[in-house]
């Protein structure tokens, strides 16, 4: 087990997130097959078939890939950084800020006004969470205060948003507010793509520079340090990089849970527990499951639609459950 | 050249005050054993010695060269520090583990090296762990552990190492071999400062003794000068036997005092 084959891992992620991808693309309410993505690509195609390709599902499906890639990344970082299994993307507060910057651009009216002004809210909003926190826990303090500040942030950021919900004098208001913090991908364009991809390219390299630090993390922080690792630089990195990327993410699709939560815990084994080793494995995994549970989403779907936030939840939730009691059997 | 200078050194957390003005020196090939009771500030002045807690300007000095002249990297190279406790977060395998020792070797996307393979073999023998190469750090026991963290500090191949009780938790005979392990290392030129409770492994494998309590050095110097009847007393508040079978010094604690 501990001898697995790491290409053999990667070819099959790399694979499975290729096939989920293609899946993505093909599959909904119409059906656009084989023969369709071929007409597209040599430039053949009617109109309605170029349009349901590129203009819906194609940055839905490029969307998915990022946002899934995000967060199991950003999952797997912040397990290895804080040592602790328990860690998600969301912890540090940067999704509870995202959601509360597009929230009050729903609830201000700005997003009727132009599209993109809900994303931009959103990464507005994490970008102000990582100033906050580097405020509250700055240079030269522990990742214990971290967390807590990332609580704080949390707690406060989405008491801002039930404000906002509470004042919210418009039921249509508050309705689309409450659809948008469920997380989905539905009805996103090229704009949210184009606006996004940045924020996320720039997280994802800060991220996964940090794969040595991480390795060196797991003897412990004094360790570490003694290799020749500054812990301070690494968490502003670290914590940047997951404002960048997850903030980016939480923006253009709202919050979607559990991915980054469960996709490490599932891939750790299979790169025998190397902090390094699991980060890329981990963004593929992530944006693999991302891309089926959307799929998911679009095939459950009748009438009203189902939201990806929601389903990740609701498979999430029982999954890990089974996962904790699995692995507390191992260790009995 | 003196591996370690440290001068005139306190350290306080907050308003508590831990050790006051200590002066240190290690040299090349020296074996220093830290000895005092528990919360007397060991660890605390090994983790300074280590450039891990904050020091003064020209305080302390590391091959020479003050600390806030090193680079990180460079520094990691010639010093390795073993913390207490050997701490694994994740089920790595031993090797891999060992193979965090060569970590300021590699440059930032550099793949482990023959080279490094080849040294972490050596640390992995030198320690008597290479039979459990590939098994999971989980799987092993207290006293396995300990030797496959001093296993991973060897493969820094560092010009120092300070190493914070490494046979606590060994049996009687690995606490030898490690003993034993250190004095060859000190032989062939390192340097080392290891904190250690067994004052007859102390005697008998140090170079010498730094007694450390009531936040300053109440001794220093080779073994028997420093244990003696008075200092034992003022230290550790005990009273103790001293003998001797085949040239080997032995110390065994006979009473706690009243104080």
């Amino acid at each position: 087990m501990i001898k697995m084959a790491r290409p053999g891992l990667f070819s099959i992620l790399f694979i499975s997130t290729l096939l989920a991808f293609l899946g993505s693309v093909v599959v909904g309410s119409s059906y656009v097959g084989g023969r369709e993505l071929l007409t597209v690509l040599s430039g053949t195609a009617d109109q309605t078939t170029r349009l349901i390709l590129l203009e819906i599902r194609l940055p839905r499906a490029l969307l998915g890939l990022m946002i899934g890639m995000t967060l199991g990344l950003g999952g797997a970082v912040l397990q290895g950084f804080l040592r602790n299994p328990l860690a998600e993307p969301g912890l540090i507060g940067v999704t509870s800020a995202a959601s509360l910057g597009a929230v009050l651009t729903i609830y201000s009216g700005l997003s009727a006004l132009f599209a993109l002004a809900l994303p931009i809210g959103g990464i507005t909003g994490a970008l102000l969470a990582v100033l906050l926190i580097q405020l509250l826990a700055g240079n030269n303090s522990s990742t214990l205060r971290l967390i807590l500040a990332g609580v704080a942030v949390t707690s406060f950021a989405s008491a801002l948003t039930s404000l906002v919900l509470n004042l919210a004098s418009n039921p249509f208001i508050a309705l689309e507010i409450m659809f948008w913090l469920m997380g989905s991908l539905a009805d996103r364009s090229f704009e949210h793509v184009w606006l996004s991809a940045p924020f996320m390219l720039l997280g994802w390299c800060l991220l996964l520079l940090q794969g040595k630090a991480l390795d060196a993390l797991t003897l412990g922080e004094e360790a570490a340090q003694s290799l020749g690792f500054n812990l301070n630089h690494i968490r502003t990195y670290i914590v940047i990089g997951i404002a960048l990327s997850v903030g980016a993410a939480t923006a253009v699709a709202g919050a979607i849970g559990f991915i980054g939560l469960v996709v490490p815990h599932l891939l750790r084994r299979w790169v025998a527990h190397k902090p390094s080793s699991l980060l890329l494995a981990s963004g593929l995994g992530g944006a693999c499951l991302t891309l089926l549970a959307d799929i998911a989403v679009r095939i459950l779907s009748t009438g009203t639609e189902l939201k990806l936030g929601v389903v990740t939840a609701l498979i999430g939730a029982p999954f890990f459950l089974l996962l904790i009691m699995k692995t507390q059997k191992e260790l009995q | 050249m003196k591996l370690l200078e440290a001068r005139g050194i306190s350290i306080r957390f907050g308003e508590r005050e831990i050790l006051n003005d200590i002066h240190f020196n290690l040299g090349k090939g020296e074996l220093i054993g830290l000895i005092g009771p528990n919360g007397c500030g060991k660890t605390s002045l090994l983790r300074t010695l280590a450039g891990l807690l904050p020091t003064k300007a020209q305080q302390l000095a590391i091959l020479g060269q003050d600390l806030a002249a090193w680079n990180p990297q460079h520094l990691a190279q010639k010093l390795a520090y073993l913390p207490q406790g050997n701490t694994s977060h994740w089920a790595v395998s031993v090797e891999t583990l060992v193979m965090l020792g060569r970590l300021p070797h590699r440059k930032a996307w550099a793949a482990r090296s023959q080279t490094d393979k080849d040294i972490v073999q050596q640390a992995l023998q030198a320690c008597d762990v290479a039979q459990f190469a590939t098994r999971t750090v989980d799987t092993l026991s207290g006293g396995e552990r300990a030797r496959v963290f001093l296993a991973r500090a060897l493969a820094v191949q560092p010009a120092l190492l300070l190493a914070d009780e490494p046979i606590a938790g060994l049996d009687l005979g690995h606490q030898l071999d490690v003993m034993e392990k250190f004095r060859s290392l000190s032989n062939a030129g390192m340097g080392i400062v290891t904190v250690i409770h067994d004052l007859t492994l102390a005697m008998r494998y140090c170079d010498k003794l730094v007694m450390l309590g009531g936040h300053r050095i109440i001794a220093e110097g080779i073994p028997k000068q420093v244990l003696t009847a008075e200092n034992l007393a003022q230290c550790f508040h005990i009273t103790a036997h001293m003998g001797a079978i085949e040239e080997i010094d032995y110390l065994i604690p006979l009473a706690t005092l009243k104080h």
